[in-house]
């Protein structure tokens, strides 16, 4: 069965491309930059964490968005699909890197879940972008998203 | 004569049970080969959707230090033992975080006649969840309330036997017969959750006051509550967030942690983690059964080429009731498609036999709820080994094609 889903992939992710043309066209496309407020990075010096301002763009709530990035399984389905991860612009779990803050995560659900080959492979996930304001606390205030389609990351 | 399709297949039919003995034993050879592709298979996605199933809506685990593989088996699948516990103390800082949901403390180390004792609290029947977000139900009776009763599992209540208001003993250790038996502290059963398919199944479940009072000799049972009470320590526990883009900063406020040394794993890495690991094995085991199902073809193959010899004679008989030399060899085509056919189907059909009689085992023993019926990837297996022997056969084909011609219709042996 997934042997076979591993033949068929590649055509699966053609035709997927092809269904999501129309939306790729729609969807404006963001850098992770773009979700954090103001002026984005404030400062970096050579070797250490950059300091990024917390909370998130309200003005990118409802947006149709589409944003690279590497996946971080949350939930894995009985065919060890992903259906909802976290998308960073880095891979995250490396611990020689502190964790990005709140805005620079998209919480994203898909309706089809993702046959992942490996999670060093990053995504393009497209779909609308929701802000997360009811959070109290400013330092965890995030993206949400349900993907209409992801595809794969061509360098 | 050999002109319709169905004549052809009677004709082969006919002369291979003539043949018996090496067509039985080359029909063998094609079913283990068949069997075996088709199991690893199974094994492989059977083993990933139990595992897959066993947890969900949780957004990490945390245990004293140790790797994020060994951390996810011994405090979810039951696997392997824990490295060392942590403190209460430390379980509840962390439970007290602003951004913390839920948390359920996991205590392990005892077992019923072979079944894991898990110490827990009251919140785990409420946010503990398994194959996409499905709670915890009861199948009969209530979570446990006191310190000395017990909820379990849906196979310990239906191998055991076992139903609410019966009385159980722990045994100290996880070995299925255990010298240390905390006799003086039998714990009644409340509950009988309802079958998930997960390790929950195979699990006692009772309270984190139940856990210290059978370690404590049972000194003063009365002095016991449930609510409030505080063990000393725990295995791992759950944690559920409120919001799922706090799990990176809470996961590296667990590692950094310098009161204790504890790991916090995202399920999710962990299991992908862990199929990587299957992966490798998969491939090794899948390229070994391919060599498996290449040698049967060749076995296949060599006995064609042996028997043609030895049937020149009914070849002539053939040819001189009218056989051309294109028939005979499509006679040969189907004599080997039929063996494959036979062989393939006959080895995936046996196979269901064989996980129907493996089956308790390998759930009770390794966690692996096997599944019986045929699937997509089988009728891959019967197509490829099929198409693979008519293949091959075309060179036995071909030089009884020959030998017919040069033979014609008398034979010099």
């Amino acid at each position: 069965m997934t042997r076979l889903h591993r033949v068929i992939r590649p055509w699966l992710a053609a035709t997927l491309l092809v269904s999501g043309i129309s939306l790729a066209e729609d969807a404006r496309e963001l850098t992770w930059d773009d979700l954090i407020p103001a002026a984005g990075i404030t400062e970096q010096q050579p070797f250490s964490a950059p300091v990024y301002p917390m909370g998130v763009v309200q003005e990118l709530d409802g947006a149709l968005v589409k944003i690279p990035g590497f996946v971080v399984p949350l939930e894995v389905s009985s065919e060890g699909k992903v259906s909802e991860f976290l998308l960073v612009p880095y891979f995250g779990a490396c611990i020689h890197y502190p964790p990005p803050p709140a805005n620079q995560i998209v919480y994203i659900t898909v309706k089809d879940p993702i046959d992942l080959e490996s999670t060093w492979e990053p995504i393009w996930a497209t779909g609308k972008l929701k802000t997360e304001s009811r959070e109290t606390d400013l330092a965890y205030a995030g993206y949400t998203m349900t993907a209409l389609a992801t595809e794969q990351y061509e360098y | 004569m050999v002109h319709s399709l169905g004549n052809t297949i009677s004709l082969v039919f006919k002369s291979l049970i003539n043949r018996r003995a090496t067509a039985a034993l080359t029909v063998a050879s094609i079913a283990v080969s068949a069997g075996l592709l088709s199991v690893v298979d199974r094994v492989r996605t059977d083993a990933q959707s139990s595992f897959a199933n066993t947890i969900s809506g949780t957004d990490l685990i945390i245990g004293a230090r140790s790797g994020d593989l060994n951390l996810l088996l011994y405090s979810v699948f039951r696997i392997g033992n824990p490295t060392n516990n942590i403190t209460w103390n430390s379980y509840r800082k962390i439970g007290a975080r602003p951004e913390v949901d839920w948390t359920i403390p996991i205590s392990l180390g005892d077992a019923h006649r072979g079944y894991r004792v898990m110490g827990t609290d009251a919140g785990y029947f409420d946010h503990y969840r398994y194959a996409d977000r499905r709670a915890l139900e009861f199948a009969k009776g209530v979570p446990f309330e006191s310190p000395t009763e017990a909820v379990i599992g849906a196979e310990v209540a239906a191998r055991l036997g076992y139903g609410v208001g019966r009385q159980i003993v722990v045994s100290h250790g996880l070995a299925d017969t255990s010298f240390l038996t905390h006799d003086e502290d039998p714990f009644t059963v409340t509950g009988v959750l309802a079958p998930t398919g997960t390790p929950v199944d195979r699990t006692v479940h009772i309270s984190l006051s139940g856990m210290d009072l059978i370690h404590s000799g049972g000194a003063d049972r009365s002095a016991m509550q449930l609510a409030g009470y505080e063990p000393g320590e725990i295995t791992a526990f759950l944690v559920g967030l409120k919001s799922k883009t706090s799990i990176f900063a809470l996961q590296r406020h667990v590692n950094e942690l310098e009161d204790e040394p504890m790991t916090a794993v995202i399920p999710g890495v962990a299991l992908q983690q862990l199929w990587g690991l299957i992966r490798v094995a998969e491939y090794a085991l899948f390229g070994v059964s391919a060599m498996v199902v290449l040698a049967s073809v060749l076995g296949l193959l060599s006995t064609l080429l042996v028997s043609l010899n030895e049937r020149r004679r009914e070849m002539s008989v053939l040819r001189s009731v009218g056989a051309r030399p294109g028939h005979i060899f499509a006679l040969l085509l189907s004599e080997a498609a039929m063996l494959a056919f036979l062989g393939a189907l006959s080895g995936l059909l046996l196979l269901q036999l064989g996980i129907l009689g493996i089956r308790r085992y390998a759930l009770s023993e390794f966690g692996i709820q096997l599944s019986v019926g045929l699937r997509a990837f089988d009728l891959f297996v019967l197509a490829g080994i099929l198409v693979i022997a008519v293949l091959v056969s075309i060179i036995p084909a071909w030089r009884a094609y020959r030998n017919s011609l040069a033979d014609g219709l008398t034979v010099r042996l």
